[in-house]
């Protein structure tokens, strides 16, 4: 999936590896999203008419300390899943984040 | 021990106390519950009162749906006490999946803070007992995030189960099939975006919460 490791972390007695995902929630198609019609007609009024549609969503930085790449998407798309999205309205994608961390 | 209700806070909630007043208007005996340490077993019924719980972070309800206390709601929910989540409530007990669908930013993008004309669409629920489908009620709205939304299959679902309790005259916040209320499909959970507790006494506008909360009250004793 294409996370990015960063750097070997000691936790709980041996080395893991430190990743960083980034989590993209965004309204699923057919569902209203008032917000992004409100900013399309600012976007608009604004003088850019060849835009046709803004949708909103949200975006969440997870840093995490995993085994191994499967591992730590397993992680975030079960976080992402259970907490950050809500499959009623929302769907999402984890995609990697290119800003290194350091921490 | 009298039948007691509990009234659940979340840091956030901020309708506790109108309910509690509310039902004790109405002879009902009801408790202040904490969310991260209380137990319900001393409770015969529960409400999920308004407000912004968790500050409404990520979603309202998400939050909340994790406290400490949900797992008590959900027994009861499952043992089939009667369980009503009024607005931020209603948003929570459908995070918690105890009820369908979602509640989403209302149609126009304002705060909506009014008083609404509601049918009822069916009596066979906990807020609606004693009323009779087809009438006419008001009650007072007030959110963001009322949009009630689902699928086609849930809809025809909550349609063919006769879950939809509430329904909006003049749907204010672009709710699938106007939708204000629905229910469990046994009828004792039920989530509600208008306020029942603020319609109590005429002096502040009505009192045609007195019927829900009485409904919910009957069905308290009842059960």
């Amino acid at each position: 999936m294409g996370f990015r490791a960063h750097r070997r972390s000691y936790v709980a007695g041996y080395f893991t590896l430190r990743y960083e995902a980034v989590v993209e929630v965004l309204l699923k198609d057919g569902v209203s999203d008032p917000e992004g019609m409100t900013i399309l007609d600012a976007v608009v009024s604004l003088g850019y008419g060849s835009v046709e549609r803004v949708a909103t969503g949200k975006l969440f930085r997870l840093l995490l300390n995993a085994d191994d790449e499967n591992a730590a998407a397993d992680v975030v798309t079960q976080i992402a899943e259970q907490l950050l999205s809500n499959p009623v309205l929302e769907d999402f994608r984890v995609r990697d984040l290119l800003a290194a961390a350091s921490s | 021990m009298p039948p007691t209700v509990g009234v659940v806070v979340f840091p956030g909630t901020n309708c506790e106390h109108d309910v509690v007043h509310a039902l004790g208007l109405l002879g009902m005996r009801a408790q202040i519950k904490w969310h991260g340490d209380s137990e319900l077993s001393d409770c015969d019924a529960v409400v999920l009162p308004g407000g912004f719980a968790h500050g409404d972070y990520l979603r309202p309800g998400a939050i909340a749906r994790f406290s400490k206390v949900m797992s008590s709601i959900v027994k009861m929910a499952e043992a089939g006490k009667p369980v009503l989540g009024i607005c931020n409530g209603f948003q929570v007990l459908t995070e918690a999946k105890l009820l369908p669908g979602a509640l989403q930013k209302n149609a126009g993008l304002r705060f909506i803070c009014d008083v609404e004309k509601l049918e009822v669409a069916s009596n066979r629920s906990v807020a609606s007992a004693l009323l009779q489908p087809g009438e006419i009620i008001s009650l007072p709205i007030n959110h963001f995030e009322g949009n009630y939304t689902c699928d086609h299959v849930t809809y025809d679902m909550l349609v063919a189960n006769d879950q939809i309790v509430f329904k909006y005259v003049d749907n204010p916040n672009g709710s699938v099939g106007s939708i204000a209320a629905i229910s469990n499909p046994r009828g004792n959970v039920v989530g509600m975006m208008p306020h029942p507790e603020r319609a109590v006494e005429e002096l502040v506008g009505g009192t045609d919460g007195r019927k829900v909360l009485s409904s919910f009250i009957e069905a308290v004793l009842n059960g």
